[in-house]
């Protein structure tokens, strides 16, 4: 029932299983490799399920006569294609007229097409004019006829799937996502297609207006886009009822969900899944590199170490095992050669963008602004919805010393992730810079009701107000950054200090002697403050005395009644403001404009 | 109007970058390669020499090729036919077909064959020069040839084979192709061919316009597309017209960054295009990509960042976001100041007076910033601050001597340095001063100077200036000779203006809202109400503050003085607070509403307040249109004696300087004080009146025409001669009929 809730649907494994056997079967007749080896990952989860006699809903057409013709033209098409040699499969399988052959055909020439261009493209590190790439424009050409004729064309879901590829290698996207949807709507487990249209969608009403076919791929693409767009919890429900109606077992759906966690920054359950998976399958490669970036946040120096070592005898030539290295040696400040291996990741793939996102923050600490802005606005380019990117952009125009600058940068990561606090942390002290400090005091004040990462933005904003002369919500701001940090124990020691003999002197101005003692007892248990502390325990204890000598005639009955109310009145006080601290409404869920 | 001028746009400032200058072979480039080689082998040719024509003509053609856009091979055949002697084609065919058959060879053969024309042959002259565009050409193209490896040599006859195949190129064996162009070419004088010919990117007639276009669709190389890039950034500021549409340029530029993704000016190039046409959000996204994009070229790394700050400052100014562009401008300083940037801190402290309100402040910044400039060299600054500075001088009552030699100074480096935007910016300056001191005509001259002078072929593209002075220009030129009641050639100038400009730019709103402004004073005089409040809506749109004078105007011509009281209150309440110019004009109008609601004492009290003002501004224009105001309320208080001293006094200034219908008013008070005097020497006031009458004819002010007539017709009356009395009667009939009138309560209106 679960299930249905996420899903919309019913998941009938039987049915799932003989869909991908299905699929499988075409694809690797198509030498589609990629969607083949998914779909036997797929698989092995369902292994334990029977077998549904119902047809599939992508039955494989019965043979066409022209196709059984050419039986052995195109077997042999597609053992070329198999060792590599793509013209000789092309020219083969030229005259070919049925679906399969034909599909070879172009397959192939598509391939050879990227070969040559991956072959000819000069460095992807320095910038250079893009080659042109007639055989891709001649390819879409002969393409155009099969996919878009108004009867809807004689090209199958496979053909529009070669189409829509083309087109976006040609960068023609709105084209391409109308190729790839009729190309999921004529086949609609082809699984590379989904995946290709998940890269090509924007946002969420783009997803909304896209007039797809209902079936289960149908949800994971869901899944898929969701996670991209930074949906990270809608993606997981998906993935989670996937997993609840029978395929536990299933490597990629814990590879998904271990990316969503990443995303919601759950470093340990990501680390943990991503654990369980390589105990699975030892020899993985795909989602490492973002393994390794949770090992890296996490500092786990040793894991990443031997995750490295494993990856480099397996296969040293792949962008994971490259971006891997790279984050060992950035963990361990050895930032020459992180770049290197950060550059040969893209030169691996130029087009892979964690890469690029990397290489710009090892340039950032090396202080190499010039290079690190090229390589982020590089990265965006790749994707403009990398918010580290934007974030880094950002990052790199502050250290230049230009608050207002910077902030469009932050906007714009912002914008992509409005839940994130970092970015609304780093635009509210670049407002604190640029002396407008509403805005900042706002930024802050969105960072903590958010869930702040940093554990700085109460800090930050108590200091604010003391800086606007407020004591009262300082002082609100402080005792909720204390109570805080006091429980996790992981502060700067520092600023807690500072904390409490903010504090102490509040309640000293305040004459609330009980609260100054306790809060200047703390200060003294800090060195930068202890002599401060020492100071104000000898103040409360004089004044005190002088209240005692004051009240000396009065009746002793009297005295106990009085201390009791006042030190109510304090409790009410400090009590009050923390629970809707600092006189704040808390923030709606919606972001803030700040527009320009 | 003083114009309103921006500091001298940025672009010039950017680091340029040091990005690869990998050129590419290309089948285009392997022809025009071929065409060198044909035409330098036919001119060492004895027997059949190339006349001096087919010469020039053959390197015309060159040259344009090599700057144009890549051609594909059916429209470079096309080209050819048109321009080339007809067995240079057949020649050049012939070597195509050649280098065709021969594969790869031919071309390491052509490659080769051009290299030779380059080297040094002992005595003999070189067949191209090694320093000429030609030369370069060539020497480059050999050098990328020799760089490429084996497979891109494949690559590149693969490519030709198909551009030729594609362009159909006759068989050079064959009959020679019909040549249709070049025979009518020869007929041609040489001013046309010479027409045709000229290079450029940019488009600079018709025949070039055509040109710039066909970069839409086109591919450009790395250096074509610098070119390409940095001539529309010059024709954007300097004559718009002449660059690119917004849409098209959006299109060539955004194929560029397709190509070159890295080229930093394309992105500048489309943060301008954004600019021209307001579009605050493309113009923020392509300036910050501009600027990560230019990086830190050369040996300053921080400098490229100092003109981001900048630019962004000047964006922002630009849509009038006055906080954001100071505290960018401060960041730009700060940085400026930490690397001792001096030239950026100048073009910074500009924009500082630009933005600053107090005046004090911002006359203390100009006066800084232009000694500043002329010691740092920075002279358009520095031109542009002493412009500046005149207007702020003029504008707090300096006296004219005072101005005028204060912008001698910015004329003297505009000459010295041949500044031709600021050169056009100065002469609008001291037409607006011209007016401003009340000597119209030659505010007159002055814009007609400017209109008159060639600023053509000082740029590097040699596109005229043509930008906010201009306009200014016309509009006062237009103004003036409304005036003087010529409105079709009033309109004819304001039109040819509006041609000038794109239709959606700055200049083009300048230019209209001079229209309208025009045609609501012409309805205003004529009385016709609806046209006045169609004017001043639109009016509105492009200017709230005129917009509302004017209907405050129109408030008055129809009886409703609580309204027009309300406007003009809000008017001169506004903040920031209104000109000094416009000011009076509010006075006076207030003066008007009281007078016409017969509070003649009440009226004296604006009158006065405007007085001070022009005399504390030295406005003498104005001060003589608010003295005949004064002269009419006080004779309407019956103080008749100082009335017609006063009018005495103004007839010498209105007479020389005043406008038709400032002139028709005082003949109008005159008459008046003679029929008011005791006994009233009617005799005298007739042919003032008559006189008046004329002019108001002229200027088609039909208002005050009717209480000029039914002035005459009471006089011709009281002096009891009943034939002119019937004439004028039926004169002011006729009028009536003709321009129907508001009602009888404005009809008595005394000036």
């Amino acid at each position: 029932m679960a299930t249905k809730a996420a899903l919309g649907m019913e998941l009938n494994l039987s049915a799932m299983k003989k869909d991908l056997q299905t699929i499988r079967t075409l694809c690797r007749q198509r030498y589609l490799r990629h969607c083949s080896k998914w779909c036997g990952e797929m698989l092995m989860a369902l292994q334990d399920v029977n077998e549904d006699p119902q047809e599939p809903v992508g039955a494989a057409p019965p043979p066409e006569p022209a196709e059984a013709a050419e039986l052995e033209t195109v077997e042999l098409a597609h053992d070329y294609l198999t060792l590599g040699e793509l013209d000789r499969a092309a020219h083969q399988s030229r005259h070919c007229t049925g679906g399969r052959g034909r599909f070879l055909h172009l397959y192939s020439r598509y391939l050879a097409a990227e070969r040559r261009r991956a072959e000819d493209a000069p460095e992807p590190l320095a910038p250079a004019p893009r080659t042109k790439c007639v055989e891709l424009t001649e390819l879409r050409a002969e393409l155009q006829p099969l996919c878009e004729s108004p009867a809807g064309g004689d090209g199958d879901g496979f053909i529009s799937y070669l189409y829509g590829v083309v087109l976006r290698r040609l960068e023609l996207r709105a084209p391409a996502v109308r190729a790839l949807t009729d190309a999921v709507r004529r086949q609609p487990l082809l699984w590379q297609a989904w995946l290709e249209l998940a890269a090509l969608v924007t946002d969420r009403e783009m997803l909304a207006r896209l007039q797809l076919p209902d079936n289960w791929m149908c949800q994971l693409f869901f899944a898929q886009v969701f996670l991209d767009l930074q949906l990270n919890s809608e993606a997981l429900a998906i993935y989670r009822a996937f997993q609840e109606a029978g395929l536990q077992r299933s490597s990629y759906l814990s590879a998904q969900i271990a990316i969503g966690y990443q995303n919601m920054r759950e470093v340990d359950q990501a680390i943990e899944l991503f654990q369980n998976l390589l105990k699975e399958d030892p020899c993985r490669l795909e989602n490492m590199d973002s393994y390794s970036n949770l090992l890296y946040v996490k500092g786990m120096q040793v894991e990443l170490c031997s995750l490295a070592h494993n990856l480099s005898n397996i296969n040293k030539y792949s962008v994971e095992t490259c971006c891997v290295i790279g984050n060992y040696y950035s963990l361990k400040n050895h930032h020459e050669k992180a770049i290197l291996y950060f550059q040969r990741a893209l030169r691996l793939n130029a087009n892979y963008l964690s890469a690029w996102t990397l290489l710009g923050h090892e340039y950032l600490e090396l202080k190499n602004t010039n290079a690190a802005i090229q390589c982020y606005r590089q990265a965006i380019d790749v994707n403009r919805l990398d918010y580290r990117a934007w974030y880094g952009l950002g990052q790199m125009y502050e250290i230049l010393k230009m608050p207002l600058y910077c902030q469009y940068y932050y906007k714009q990561a912002h914008q992509l992730r409005p839940n994130d606090s970092r970015m609304l942390m780093a635009m509210g002290e670049s407002y604190e810079k640029l002396d407008k400090l509403q805005e900042a005091k706002r930024c802050y004040w969105k960072a903590h009701s958010i869930g702040d990462i940093e554990g700085v933005a109460l800090l930050r904003l108590a200091k604010l107000f003391e800086r606007l002369c407020e004591p009262m919500r300082a002082a609100a701001a402080y005792a909720d950054y204390i109570r805080d940090s006091e429980g996790q124990d992981i502060w700067d020691r520092d600023e807690q200090a500072q904390a409490y003999r903010f504090m102490a002197n509040h309640f000293l101005l305040r004459g609330q002697l009980d609260e100054t003692a306790h809060h200047a007892a703390r200060c003294t248990e800090f060195p930068e403050t202890r002599e401060e502390g020492k100071a104000i325990l000898r103040e409360v204890a004089q004044r005190r005395a002088e209240e005692a000598a004051a009240r000396g005639g009065e009746a002793a009955g009297a005295t106990g009644a009085t201390s009791a109310t006042a030190t109510a009145a304090g409790t009410a006080a400090t009590a009050g403001p923390s629970e809707t601290p600092l006189g704040m409404s808390p923030l709606p869920p919606y972001r803030l404009l700040f527009s320009p | 109007m003083l114009p309103a001028q921006d500091p001298i746009a940025l672009v010039e400032c950017g680091p340029r970058p040091v990005g690869p200058d990998r050129e590419s072979v290309t089948p285009h480039k392997l022809s025009l390669l071929a065409l060198v080689q044909q035409y330098s082998e036919s001119r060492q040719q004895l027997d059949a020499p190339l006349t001096a024509r087919q010469r020039k003509d053959t390197c015309l053609l060159l040259l344009q090729l090599l700057q144009g856009p890549e051609l594909d091979g059916a429209r470079l055949l096309v080209q050819l036919r048109r321009r080339l002697p007809p067995e240079q084609l057949s020649g050049l065919c012939r070597r195509l077909q050649r280098l065709r058959d021969a594969g790869v060879e031919g071309l390491s053969e052509l490659v080769a064959g051009v290299k030779q024309l380059i080297a040094e042959a002992g005595p003999r002259r070189l067949a191209v020069s090694c320093s000429s565009v030609v030369g370069f050409f060539v020497r480059r193209m050999v050098l990328a040839f020799t760089r490429l490896p084996f497979h891109e040599v494949t690559r590149v006859y693969a490519e030709f084979a198909a551009y030729h195949a594609a362009g159909r190129f006759p068989d050079g064996a064959e009959e020679p192709p019909v040549p249709t162009m070049a025979d009518s070419a020869d007929c041609m004088d040489l001013g046309d061919v010479s027409d045709a010919a000229v290079v450029s990117i940019g488009g600079d007639d018709e025949e070039q316009a055509d040109d710039s276009c066909s970069w839409v669709g086109q591919r450009p190389s790395r250096r074509q597309a610098e070119l390409l890039v940095s001539t529309q950034m010059e024709l954007l500021q300097t004559n718009e017209r002449r660059a690119l549409p917004p849409a098209q340029l959006q299109e060539v530029t955004s194929r560029l960054l397709r190509d070159n993704p890295d080229l930093a000016e394309a992105h500048f190039l489309s943060f301008l295009n954004c600019l021209r046409s307001s579009e605050l959000c493309g113009a923020v996204h392509s300036l910050y990509h501009s600027f990560d994009r230019m990086g830190a070229g050369g040996d300053e790394p921080s400098r490229g960042l100092r003109y981001a700050a900048l630019s962004l400052a000047s964006l922002h100014a630009r849509f009038g976001h006055r906080g954001a562009a100071l505290a960018a401008l401060r960041e730009a300083v700060t940085m400026s100041q930490d690397s001792n940037d001096s030239r950026c801190l100048q073009q910074a402290l500009t924009w500082l007076y630009k933005l600053t309100d107090d005046e004090e402040a911002r006359q203390r910044l100009m006066r800084h910033a232009i000694a500043k400039s002329g010691e740092l060299d920075l002279h358009e600054l520095a031109s542009l601050g002493v412009q500046n500075y005149t207007e702020m001088m003029a504008r707090r009552g300096a006296k004219p001597t005072e101005a005028f030699e204060q912008l001698a100074i910015s004329d003297q480096i505009n000459c010295q340095h041949s500044l031709p935007a600021l050169l056009a910016s100065a002469y609008s300056v001291r037409s607006a001063l011209c007016s401003l001191y009340g000597r119209p005509g030659l505010a007159h001259l002055c814009s007609q100077l400017l209109l008159c002078i060639d600023t053509s072929g000082s740029g590097r593209h040699g596109a005229p200036v043509c930008g906010e002075p201009v306009a200014l220009a016309a509009g006062t030129v237009a103004r003036h000779l409304a005036g003087q009641g010529e409105y079709a050639r009033a309109e004819q100038v304001l039109s040819w203006a509006a041609e000038q400009f794109p239709p959606a730019g700055a200049e083009a709103r300048l230019v209209r809202q001079q229209w309208l402004e025009m045609e609501a004073e012409r309805a205003l005089l004529a009385g016709r109400c609806e046209s006045a409040q169609e004017a001043a809506t639109a009016l509105t749109a492009l200017d709230p503050a005129s917009g509302r004078l004017r209907r405050a105007q129109l408030h008055l011509l129809r009886g409703e003085p609580a309204e027009c009281e309300q406007l003009l209150a809000q008017l001169l309440a506004a903040q920031p607070p209104p000109v000094p110019e416009r000011l009076v004009q509010l006075l006076l109008l207030r003066a008007e509403l009281r007078a016409a609601s017969a509070d003649y004492a009440g009226a004296a009290e604006p009158l006065l307040a405007a007085l001070a003002e022009c005399q504390r501004r030295r406005l003498r224009g104005a001060r003589c249109s608010v003295l005949l105001r004064l002269a009419a309320v006080q004779l309407q208080l019956g103080l008749r004696g100082p009335a017609a001293q006063l009018a005495e006094k103004l007839a010498l200034p209105l007479l020389t300087h005043g406008s038709l219908h400032e002139r028709a008013r005082l003949y109008l008070l005159r008459a008046r004080c003679l029929l008011a005097e005791e006994p009233p020497r009617r005799r005298d006031a007739l042919p003032l009146l008559e006189e008046a009458a004329h002019l108001l004819t002229r200027l088609q002010a039909w208002l005050l025409l009717k209480t000029v007539f039914h002035l005459r017709a009471v006089t011709f009356h009281e002096l009891d001669e009943r034939a002119e009395r019937n004439t004028a009667a039926s004169q002011y009939r006729q009028l009536m009929a003709q321009h129907p009138t508001l009602d009888g309560v404005h009809l008595m209106r005394i000036s």
